[in-house]
């Protein structure tokens, strides 16, 4: 009751005194019963009728508790304004601090924001009260929406560095502030380091939560690297429940080790009771946010989708995958699971990996074969194929999808692919069948012309002209203007060529060059134009028209088919200086069209027919001198075999004059005396020595010989050793390739040299050096029409080193997917590693293939038929063994070392079934073959028989 | 994702370690702290023998069985071997961890020692060195003294590593797969990832092995060491995709960020490989 004695020494009439002391006391009891407004309004009415200012000191107190009761009664800007005079009255009182904390608090709450900024100010430096100071200011600043006001005040706050929650809670906004102000970087740095602080983060989920928002405002923005790095500090739903517990357990260990302390006297109750207070309070808040996060439901997975998709936008596809499928595998039942097998299979089919867009799209009808993609993937499944150049797949998935998705949004689109696969299949009945079936079920539909068109087409396919005829002009008429006009104009002449109505053919051909002139089918046009002229014998027009359809073609099935026609027809007018130009024009016009080879043969042809020959060489030496260091112009080898076919021919004397001739053919004819004879010939040229072809090669390719590079002088080289070919001469064809095997290293050579001088040295034994040649074949020309030279010699280095399995992987690469010039070899050799691994019955079933193909008769024939021995020896079926030996040495003798093996083979199994008597005969037949003498097995034989006691 | 740092943030008392026993009791201790088969014994201070005298230290023996923990501070070294070890320098690592293990060992069975996550540095200490015959024994040892439900798992990822190195795939993959099946922590799986990686390769399934291995640079770009490793096997794995353009954007990117790392010193090679396909594949001039 000091007030009342106060009230009582000041200078007032004594009624007020006691007036004002019953106020007080009112008011007061109404502060303590919590009726603050009451409070507050007595102790105003007090303190306006203190009016002298000497009484006014001596009742600070009041004036303090004025300010306290509108405070407590949330009349903030009353108790503002009642702390604010409390302050400037009485600036030195004991309770002046907390005043004006109280001051600025209630400012702050009265939302006079510009107010409260200073005076919360003012509390920064103190050290309890910084980062509520720090704090409130902000939030004033955020208030008055002066953003670089407020992070400027919660960069203070994260000063020097975060360690205390309210930093951790400011740090939160301040993120959010950079963001917005596109200062991503400073606030992934802020994030990265409030994760690193986690232990004084109290809402881990709105963290997290936060941290999702930034990444999708980063992806949105296309900064995808930041993005991905905001999403992996996202916490797992485990680590926040971990971190929620173990942050309760270590706040319930720090309430028992103060309880420990008060025990031990350390500490006093007062402290203890307040820190437990604070600490229960705090463990009580944590146990309500760990409720609240129990019930959440784990968001790793939306994460990694967004992880996923962010990987994609970035054209980063095989990350996407990878999120995805981690997607996938760990969180297989989660409602991410849909949409991330969908992103994954548009992933591989952007990779172009037709085989796994097939199974990811066969996955997701099985998981999800309602879900909200089924209609596109089921149509994805079945063109990707299509477009991948599986019809039959195409068409088996298309076909799949119209039953089980009958009421798929797509099924236009479906039906037209089925008829498109069976079309591309050369299915025509069942392609039409389709597109008619789209005609019917859409008469409207957005793919109605395609649809009218391709089923005149595949009527045209069928041979059914007339009706193709019908339909064709259905879709002219219809569609004059069509996408496929002038297709259709074309698939009419066809049809009426079909019909033999020729002249309307040309007639009709005319007036299509006229509308369409120009078009890329004008080549289809002209070569059906010649062919209507071809049909009646006109080979003139025939020709020009070819001509012109082969200038004008757009593919090369109709270039080639035009070019070598107007070939014939040139040659069926014996035109050969025409042939020859034609050609020629076309070799000069496209120097690097594969049919370039096949056109040198022709003007080849036709310059001997001219009888110019040396025109033919000096135009395959042309076209040499542009290619022979290019090592992938695999033409090169095969021109330089024609020159070296035109060098080996003796060139024709020149003509003698007409009456010598007549005589010599008389004196020849009738035996006349040689004298007569001789005065016939006396003018003729005496007979020319053997023509040596090799000085003529040599002058042909010394133009080449100045240009070439190392791959050119091998080439050279190459060229040598096919005229030895064509002379049989044997040795130095071998010769010339030991050369190259030496003299080039595997780098210099073009991939058919590679080739050929691989084989080369397997067969001499050199595997080792062999091995080097056809690596770098692989390697370096992966598109080489010899690139199974390379496998099928690699499989038979495997083979010989005992490595089968490596030598069956091999073969099959050779022999059933590049199936090329080595077929028949790696056929053969992949039989052979079949029957060393022990897979007798599909060894047995390729050596069966190779000894039957007509094709492939000689000595694999042999070696196939000596395997099957072989075969049936290593299972014990000697009989059927000997049979199969039997039938190597009779029916293919000429194949002189097989038919040794087989003698020494057969003689083996008859000893093993102890028919001593019939394995010495065998083996003394084969001695009796004089051209067995000189193989090992004949040695074999002769020492089997000294064994047996039976040598001859 | 981040990993769960071990929460040390308990505010105790003055001394840095303490022995806790079943029954709640805490009993502070001093480096004294020494066991003897099945006690523990500390030095303890105890009141002069008689009022007025000077207080004594006994050492006091308490059974283990009683022990609910211990409360040790983590060795230094927890934070400086990662340190060493993501620069490479595995021997200097290895000096640090030795003595530490030696003094840890009595303890290392006890729930609070750091002696199995001092173990799992060492392991991976060794594997660098390419000392992968000591890698297996000591996984054992840390199988048995586990005080995370993720140490024997870690501790599995590293001998699946070791295997690796050795060529035994057909041990290491098992391994990694059921690491990556059960374990949580990112390190973990990282290591795993990367095995799996490299037994897939062996084993010419070169998508499974690209997607193993970039498993690590989508989750777990943090450990440069293993990031290299992941870049390296998928560019090599891409490359065997014939996705060139690939190959070379993860290649690198290799360069750029594991910049001295001995994969990046394999870059050029590998690029010049990717050349001589490009080379191979582009049509003739």
């Amino acid at each position: 009751m000091w007030a009342c004695a106060v009230l009582a020494r000041a200078a007032l009439p004594d009624s007020l005194v006691i007036q004002l002391t019953e106020t007080y006391t009112t008011a007061m009891k109404a502060f303590e019963a919590g009726r603050w407004t009451e409070a507050a309004a007595g102790l105003s009415k007090l303190v306006a009728k203190v009016t002298d200012p000497a009484d006014q000191a001596k009742i600070g107190p009041v004036y303090y508790t004025v300010g306290a009761a509108h405070y407590n009664a949330k009349q903030y800007p009353q108790a503002a304004a009642a702390f604010q005079i409390f302050l400037t009255k009485f600036p030195d009182d004991p309770r002046a601090r907390q005043a004006r904390l109280a001051q600025a608090r209630a400012t702050y709450l009265a939302k006079q924001y510009e107010a409260a900024i200073p005076l919360f100010a003012a509390y920064e430096g103190v050290p309890a009260m910084r980062y509520q100071s720090l704090l409130v200011q902000a939030e004033c600043f955020k208030a008055l929406k002066k953003d670089t006001e407020q992070m400027a005040v919660l960069e203070r706050l994260m000063l020097p560095d975060i360690g205390a929650a309210q930093q951790a809670e400011g740090a939160l906004t301040l993120i959010e502030l950079y963001f917005h102000k596109d200062q991503t970087d400073k606030a992934l740095e802020l994030l990265n380091k409030l994760h690193a602080r986690i232990a004084v983060v109290d809402n881990v989920v709105a963290l997290n939560l936060l941290t999702v928002k930034l990444g999708d405002e980063l992806a949105e923005k296309k900064a995808y690297e930041q993005a991905l790095r905001a999403y992996r500090e996202v916490r797992t739903r485990e680590q926040v429940l971990d971190f929620q517990t173990n942050r309760i357990a270590a706040l319930e260990q720090r309430i028992q080790a103060n309880q420990r302390y008060l025990r031990s006297g350390r500490l006093d109750a007062v402290q203890v009771a307040s820190a437990n207070q604070e600490l229960e309070a705090a463990v009580e808040h944590a146990r309500k946010l760990l409720a609240v996060q129990e019930k959440m439901p784990d968001h790793l997975p939306g994460v990694v989708l967004r992880m996923g998709r962010v990987y994609y936008d970035w054209g980063r596809k095989w990350e996407a995958i990878s999120a995805f499928d981690s997607l996938l595998a760990e969180h297989p039942k989660t409602k991410e699971c849909e949409p991330a097998l969908y992103a994954m299979l548009v992933c591989y089919a952007d990779l172009n990996r037709v085989a796994r867009t097939q199974a990811m799209c066969e996955r997701y009808l099985k998981e999800f074969p309602k879900g909200p993609n089924a209609a596109g993937v089921g149509y994805l499944l079945g063109a990707v194929s299509l477009e991948a150049g599986e019809p039959k797949r195409a068409a088996t998935f298309f076909g799949r999808i119209l039953d089980e998705q009958p009421q798929s949004p797509l099924r236009e689109q479906l039906i037209l692919g089925l008829g498109n696969s069976y079309a591309m299949m050369g299915q025509h009945v069942e392609s039409r069948r389709e597109y008619r079936r789209y005609l019917r079920d859409f008469p409207k539909g957005q793919f109605l012309e395609d649809a009218l068109y391709r089923e005149a087409l595949a009527t045209v396919f069928l041979g059914e002209y007339e009706a193709a005829l019908k339909s064709l002009n259905a879709y002219v008429q219809k569609y004059p203007q069509g996408a496929y006009a002038a297709d259709a104009g074309y698939r009419l002449m066809v049809c009426k060529y079909a019909g033999s109505l020729y002249g309307e053919v040309v007639a009709d051909a005319q007036q299509w060059h006229k509308k369409f002139p120009n078009h890329q089918i004008a080549g289809e046009i002209f070569a059906v134009t010649a062919d209507a002229h071809a049909a009646e014998n006109k080979h003139a027009e025939a020709a020009a028209a070819y001509q012109q359809a082969f200038k004008r073609a757009s593919t090369d099935e109709v270039l080639n088919y035009a070019l070598f026609e107007a070939g014939k027809q040139l040659q069926k007018l014996g035109d050969w200086p025409a042939v020859a130009k034609m050609f020629e024009d076309f070799v000069r016009d496209n120097p690097n069209h594969a049919s370039v080879v096949a056109a040198m043969y022709w003007i080849s042809r036709a310059k001997q027919r001219e009888g110019k020959p040396e025109e033919a060489k000096a135009l395959i030496i042309t076209q040499l001198k542009r290619d022979l260091n290019e090592p992938k112009r695999e033409a090169v080898e095969q021109l330089l075999q024609q020159l070296a076919q035109l060098c080996a021919k003796r060139p024709r004397p020149p003509a003698l004059p007409a009456a010598d001739t007549n005589a010599v053919a008389a004196a020849a004819a009738t035996n006349a005396p040689a004298a007569a004879a001789t005065n016939a010939v006396a003018v003729a040229p005496p007979l020319p020595p053997p023509y040596d072809p090799f000085p003529e090669l040599k002058q042909q390719l010394e133009p080449l010989a100045d240009l070439a590079n190392a791959t050119g002088r091998a080439r050279l080289l190459y060229a040598e050793a096919e005229l030895c070919k064509l002379r049989r001469q044997n040795a130095d064809v071998q010769d010339i390739y030991d050369r190259l095997a030496k003299d080039f290293t595997p780098e210099q050579l073009s991939p058919v040299l590679l080739a050929l001088v691989g084989d080369h040295l397997l067969e001499k034994g050199d595997r080792v050096k062999a091995a080097k040649f056809f690596e770098d074949l692989r390697e370096d020309y992966p598109k080489s029409n010899y690139l199974d030279f390379a496998f099928n010699g690699l499989g038979e280095i495997a083979l010989a080193g005992g490595q089968a399995r490596k030598a069956l992987e091999l073969f099959t690469t050779a022999a059933d997917d590049l199936a090329a010039l080595k077929i028949k070899d790696a056929t053969l050799g992949k039989a052979r590693a079949l029957l060393e691994l022990g897979k007798y019955p599909e060894a047995k079933k390729l050596f069966a293939q190779v000894a039957s193909t007509r094709e492939w008769r000689g000595e694999s024939t042999a070696a196939a038929v000596f395997y099957l021995g072989e075969l049936e020896a290593k299972q014990g079926r000697y009989p059927e063994a000997i049979a199969h030996y039997q039938r190597v040495f009779v029916a293919y003798q000429k194949f002189l070392p097989w038919a040794a093996r087989a003698y020494v083979r057969g003689a083996d199994c008859f000893d093993k079934l102890g028919k001593r008597a019939e394995a010495i005969g065998h083996l003394r037949e084969m001695l009796r073959n004089a051209k067995l003498k000189d193989f090992p097995e004949t040695e074999q034989a002769r020492k089997l028989l000294d064994t047996w006691g039976a040598a001859s | 994702m981040r990993s769960l740092a071990l929460l040390l943030t308990l505010t105790l008392a003055a001394h840095a370690q303490s022995l806790v026993f079943k029954d709640g009791k805490v009993l502070a201790v001093g480096k004294d702290l020494r066991r003897q088969g099945d006690m523990l014994f500390t030095l303890v201070e105890l009141s002069g023998a008689a009022p007025g005298q000077p207080a004594r230290t006994g050492e006091v023996g308490y059974a283990v069985a009683q022990i609910a923990r211990l409360e040790l501070p983590p060795p230094a070294l927890l934070k400086t071997a990662p340190e060493l070890l993501a620069q490479g320098k595995a021997a200097e690592a290895l000096a640090q961890l030795d003595p530490a293990l030696a003094n840890q060992v009595t303890f290392r069975d006890l729930p609070g020692s750091w002696w199995a996550e001092t173990a799992l540095l060492k392991l991976r200490a060794l594997n660098q060195l390419g000392r992968e015959a000591e890698v297996e024994p000591l996984a054992q040892q840390i199988s048995t003294c586990a005080v995370h439900p993720d140490q024997p798992r870690a501790a599995q990822a590293q001998v699946a590593l070791a295997l690796l190195r050795k060529g035994q795939t057909a041990r290491a993959l098992p391994i990694a797969v059921i690491v990556l099946k059960e374990s949580k922590e990112p390190a973990t799986r990282a290591v795993a990832s990367v095995v799996k990686g490299g037994c897939l390769m062996e084993k010419k399934d070169w998508e499974g092995a690209l997607l193993a291995y970039l498993k690590v640079p989508v989750f777990f770009p943090q450990d440069k060491l293993l990031l290299a490793q992941a870049l390296l096997g998928a560019g090599r794995a891409q490359f065997e995709l014939s996705d060139l353009e690939a190959a070379k954007g993860t290649l690198n990117e290799l360069k750029k960020v594991c910049a001295g790392s001995p994969e990046a010193e394999q870059v050029e090679a590998e690029l010049q490989k990717i050349q001589r396909r490009e080379k191979a594949l582009a049509e003739p001039k």
